[in-house]
């Protein structure tokens, strides 16, 4: 049991690492990207290459891929944010196939479809990660480490220029600053937090395949974003701990096999869907108002008991 | 209550449900066996195919009582996908503890192999042909043979007694097709046939210059190496585009709704040699009991190969509790080394040190639906 919720737990890390950096893009810079994953699965692939053929040492690998996610974020946003909003969106859905691309067909490297094995455990100092365990604890530590950066950025003067771009961008221009600049070094510390998450998962599974950053993964890191709330520290947080935990849940109800998968997705997609219609603001909404109406009630409960005293 | 303090009451509740809920799910007295299928998605049509046999087979060993306790599978579904199927694989090795675990497709069952090492648990495919399967992990087995297999079982048939001495290979471009590819010209050039390639994306469903480039190619033969619904409609608009060459392929073409297709009529293709005549009692008890359940179609060779994936565990199972031995993992991997050939549909099965089974092949073509048998190859 304990193993295999320490797996569920690490790929949630890996799911708070994505959507929370997908945020700063989303949330606060107000640009939707349809490409998140390509920068999860850059992480991914150098980390898994260096350690296959030089090292596996997390002092090695992690900062490699931060920087080649870096590199492919400044690569997407240079171009793109030229254009705005839609136009975006529409960019990087460009970038994505042009990503997906280059992971299944440039076999050399990526080892296309049929991926990279037998990708060697992290390593720090002479201490080699070989359990769930210790994937656990460095999942956690750079999970933390990402909300920590994150919280620090977005209270920074760099943050408030970024909420200023997604609010009014004329009067961030009157002030002086180049939203242009802002919109990519944006992107790129977003990508560079994104690889993290891709180092980690190719030390855990041992195993990197495209199909584990393709466009339907980039579209699910922005369904943790908007399921949990976006604009805020906590919101992308509770989505991704949602989307990845609420089919494992579902997993453990008995239901025949003829019906077990459509079912599944059924019930996971209604929900995803009603929480949207009735509870626009995410996740983090709905918490608060189930917290403003448990204070309520606690509030109800209380009165009369002072009353009598 | 703050929101921190409902997060903490929620995770509580979430760890109590994982806790107590999950060893319900089994029973204490049934022996399980975990199943990774895609049930869901582009590839849920697969899933049904594969769990018709391993039901049936579960079905008909716990009725005939073969084992000390009856089996129950677990299934969890994969989507074809490698996240999904290491969560999956995590959850039936750490919270169900099954010792055994169906799999299918190349992606997938690279995923769950090193978990299988790693947590003793064998692991058994009877869907994924790619040739980087082999010898991929000490608990892994194929019981469907890899394409290299098949390919080089086809081509000695097809330039003798086909006259094919040109041969357009139309593959996927992913490890199953890359590996149909590597096998192929392999063949055709210890058998002085002449290749040409053309490769397609996974999931592209417009082969029109494809098939422009085949026509203007006038080849003996075309060889179809892709799956799902993609090879349906390669094989259709072949033969749309005015193709009249022979259309081989593999196993993978096998499926009920793509031999009733038109264009289906005359394809060629490979499986494991599995004679439904035999007279032995498996054959004859899978024969009845699919024909009770689902008509009198054929059955697939997926459904053959699942069917044989559980008879296999079945008697490993067996071989453990004559001898008093727990049914665990790495037991099961012990008993199957000793046993060596195993009783199946169709015939024996046995491994070869890479984990890839060693078994007769068949070439069949498709005559009104129907595919009829033309050669077997030892």
């Amino acid at each position: 049991m304990i193993p295999y919720a320490e797996s569920l737990l690490i790929f949630t890390s890996l799911a708070v690492i994505l959507a929370s950096s997908l945020n700063l893009m989303l949330g606060y810079g107000g640009m939707f990207s349809a490409a998140h994953a390509v920068f999860y699965g850059i992480g991914a692939y150098t980390a898994s290459l260096l350690a296959l053929h030089v090292n596996s040492s997390i002092l090695l690998c992690v900062p490699a891929a931060m920087i080649a996610g870096g590199v492919a974020g400044a690569l997407l946003a240079v171009p793109a944010l030229r254009v705005k909003e839609e136009y975006f969106v529409v960019a990087s859905l460009g970038f994505q196939v042009i990503a997906s691309t280059v992971f299944n067909q440039w076999v050399a490297v990526t080892g296309g479809i049929g991926g990279l094995t037998g990708i060697p455990p992290a390593s720090f100092m002479s201490i080699q990660v070989d359990s769930y365990g210790g994937y656990l604890v460095l999942a956690l530590l750079c999970a933390a480490g990402v909300l920590i950066a994150l919280k620090l950025l977005v209270r920074s003067e760099f943050g408030r220029a970024l909420r200023a771009l997604r609010d009014d961008e004329a009067a961030l221009q009157a002030l002086g600053r180049d939203p242009v600049r802002l919109r990519v070094a944006t992107v790129v510390i977003a990508a560079m937090l994104a690889a993290i998450a891709g180092a980690i998962y190719a030390y855990f599974t041992s195993f990197v395949n495209p199909e584990s950053f393709s466009l339907d993964e980039s579209i699910l890191i922005m369904v943790m974003v908007i399921i949990g709330g976006t604009g805020t520290l906590t919101g992308p947080v509770l989505g991704a701990v949602f989307i990845t935990t609420f089919p494992a849940l579902l997993s453990f109800v008995q239901i025949p096999s003829t019906i077990l998968g459509p079912t599944q997705r059924v019930v996971y997609g209604a929900v995803i869907t009603l929480l949207m219609i009735y509870e626009p603001e995410g996740l983090l909404g709905f918490l608060r108002r189930i917290s403003r109406v448990a204070s309520f009630s606690a509030l109800r409960r209380w009165q009369p008991s002072t009353s009598s005293s | 209550m703050s929101l921190w303090t409902f997060g903490a009451r929620l995770g509580v509740a979430l760890g109590l449900f994982f806790t107590f809920l999950a060893p319900l799910r089994a029973g204490a007295q049934t022996l399980t066996v975990g199943v990774i299928f895609p049930l869901s998605g582009p590839n849920a049509v697969y899933g049904q195919t594969f769990s018709l046999g391993a039901n049936l087979a579960v079905k008909n060993i716990n009725d005939g009582h073969d084992l000390p306790n009856p089996i129950k599978l677990l299934y969890e579904d994969s989507q074809a996908l490698p996240q999904p199927a290491i969560i999956a694989m995590n959850k039936l090795a750490n919270v169900e503890r099954t010792p055994f675990v169906l799999s299918a497709f190349s992606g997938v069952t690279k995923a769950v192999a090193p978990i299988a090492t790693r947590r003793k648990i064998v692991v058994i495919n009877g869907a994924a042909v790619s040739p980087e399967l082999a010898g991929l992990s000490p608990y892994l087995f194929n019981v469907i043979p890899l394409v290299n297999d098949e390919i080089a079982a086809l081509m000695p048939y097809a330039t003798s007694k086909l006259n094919v001495k040109h041969l357009i290979l139309t593959y996927v471009n992913d490890p199953f097709g890359q590996g149909a590819l590597g096998a192929l010209t392999q063949q055709c050039a210890r058998l002085g046939c002449q290749t040409a390639a053309i490769s397609v994306s996974p999931g592209a469903t417009n082969f029109q210059a494809e098939v422009a480039k085949i026509r203007a190619g006038h080849p003996d033969a075309v060889y179809i190496a892709s799956y799902g619904q993609q090879q349906n409609v390669i094989l259709k608009q072949l033969r749309d585009g005015g193709v009249t060459a022979r259309i081989f392929s593999y196993s993978g073409i096998n499926l009920p709704d793509t031999m009733k297709l038109p264009a289906a009529q005359g394809l060629i293709f490979t499986t494991q040699y599995v004679s439904f005549d035999s007279p032995d009692p498996i054959t004859k008890k899978f024969l009845e009991s699919f024909r009770a359940t689902n008509g009198n179609g054929a059955p697939s060779f997926y459904s053959v190969n699942y069917y044989n994936a559980m008879l296999l565990f079945a008697q490993a199972a067996k071989w453990l509790s004559d001898k008093k031995e727990p049914i665990t993992g790495e037991n099961l991997l012990h008993a199957m080394h000793t046993i060596k050939t195993f009783q199946a549909v169709g015939g024996t099965i046995s491994f070869q040190p890479d984990g890839t089974v060693r078994q007769a092949m068949q070439i069949l073509r498709v005559v009104d639906g129907r595919p009829q048998v033309i050669a077997t190859v030892q």
